[in-house]
């Protein structure tokens, strides 16, 4: 009802939702492990079957079984470790907005917008700033609406933005890299884990054919209970300290 | 985990202190709004307390029913088994009147008619003596 209002409200199409699981199949075939690695277009999307409208069978994320970690430690430990490129933690934001998605203050902007902005203030960066983002993805118009309210581009111009190229290599925010909870996988709690678990090994320079070049900062958004929880975190290596 | 003999029966509404009144109006064909008398604010949502000011003279007050769809979506594949024979059916998220705004389901009609900005009235379903669903109409 989110995404469906979003079309009403900004024009959003069918077959830009279906870009974003398009665009994010293909990382998702240079990612080692990750589910669907089978290429699609935006026709397979549209003709894999309605779920529940406007969102088609893949257009919806994965049921996946699995798991990640990450060490979360201070710097003098980390550097007692020895540990090689550690990834620091800039800034964070959280927004709780609603019980109900009736209570939802608007259908179509996110408590994404508070919970970044309380991130780039405490990372003393901007979404300008970003070399890399792991974004929320349980549908493809929660990507379009959180790029939006993460300030990568303005509200309503989502769908454009991402058939434009910019949330994939050469655009202005490659996101979920890995191929997200789309393609990747969706396990359930560790799915945003995943997405940090990307996010760090892409600041650490560790992602072979799929790395961003030169990435330093990098966005982790994970969103829950009908976009309730918002949680933004900021990372950066230690150049962008 | 629910049994798959209890995925066959859909959940029904469960009253509790909030919202026993709320159900019981709907067993008399009426949408009860909480209307705060010290701030004006209307809620659809059950609670103690206005969610506006925080003021706990809340009163009970019939909405009139009328309503215009903000969102919906066309369910074409159930959540579980007991949803099945309702496909295609409509979830809406409507605009009281009076001001709130509610969830709940089109009923009277093809899923595919319903539009946004749709006029939409109140239909008290009533499914057993203890449990009526409101449910809406085109209006």
């Amino acid at each position: 009802m989110t995404a469906h209002r979003h079309m009403k409200d900004f024009g959003t199409t069918p077959e830009q939702l279906a870009e974003v699981a398009v665009i994010q199949r293909r990382h998702a075939m240079r990612t080692p492990g990750a589910q669907q690695t089978t290429p699609i277009t935006v026709d397979d999307v549209l003709n894999s079957g309605m779920v529940t409208t406007p969102y088609h069978k893949l257009d919806c994320s994965l049921i996946s079984d699995g798991g990640a970690a990450f060490v979360l430690t201070s710097t003098e430990h980390a550097r007692e470790l020895g540990a090689e490129n550690p990834i620091y933690i800039l800034g964070g934001g959280e927004c709780y907005s609603h019980e109900h998605i009736f209570l939802m203050p608007s259908l179509t902007t996110t408590g994404a917008v508070e919970s970044s902005r309380k991130a780039y203030q405490m990372a003393g960066y901007g979404p300008k700033d970003m070399d890399v983002a792991g974004v929320y993805d349980c549908f493809t118009g929660t990507v379009i609406m959180m790029l939006e309210d993460l300030g990568f581009c303005p509200k309503g111009e989502g769908g454009r933005f991402v058939a434009d190229g910019h949330m994939t290599y050469g655009g202005q925010i490659p996101s979920n890299t890995h191929g997200g909870l789309l393609s990747f996988a969706h396990s359930g709690m560790p799915g945003s884990l995943f997405h940090f678990h990307e996010v760090i090994a892409q600041l650490r320079g560790r992602c072979g054919e799929r790395q961003v070049p030169g990435a330093e900062l990098g966005l982790v958004h994970s969103l829950g209970a009908g976009f309730a929880t918002n949680a933004t975190t900021i990372l950066g290596t230690e150049n962008t300290l | 985990m629910i049994s798959s003999e209890d995925a066959l029966k859909k959940p029904l509404p469960e009253p509790d202190a909030d919202s026993a009144g709320f159900w019981r109006g709907l067993r008399d064909g009426v949408l009860l709004l909480q209307h705060c008398a010290d701030c004006g604010h209307v809620q659809y949502y059950q609670q103690a307390m206005c969610r506006q000011c925080g003021g706990q003279n809340l009163t009970h007050r019939p909405a009139s029913g009328r309503g215009k769809v903000h969102s919906f979506s066309v369910v074409h594949r159930a959540p579980g088994p007991a949803f099945k024979a309702d496909l295609p059916y409509a979830v809406l998220l409507i605009d009281l009147e009076e001001g709130p705004r509610m969830i709940s389901t089109y009923t009277g009609g093809k899923p595919e008619e319903v539009t946004f900005d749709m006029d939409v009235m109140l239909v008290c379903e009533k499914l057993s003596e203890d449990v009526t669903l409101p449910r809406f109409r085109r209006a």
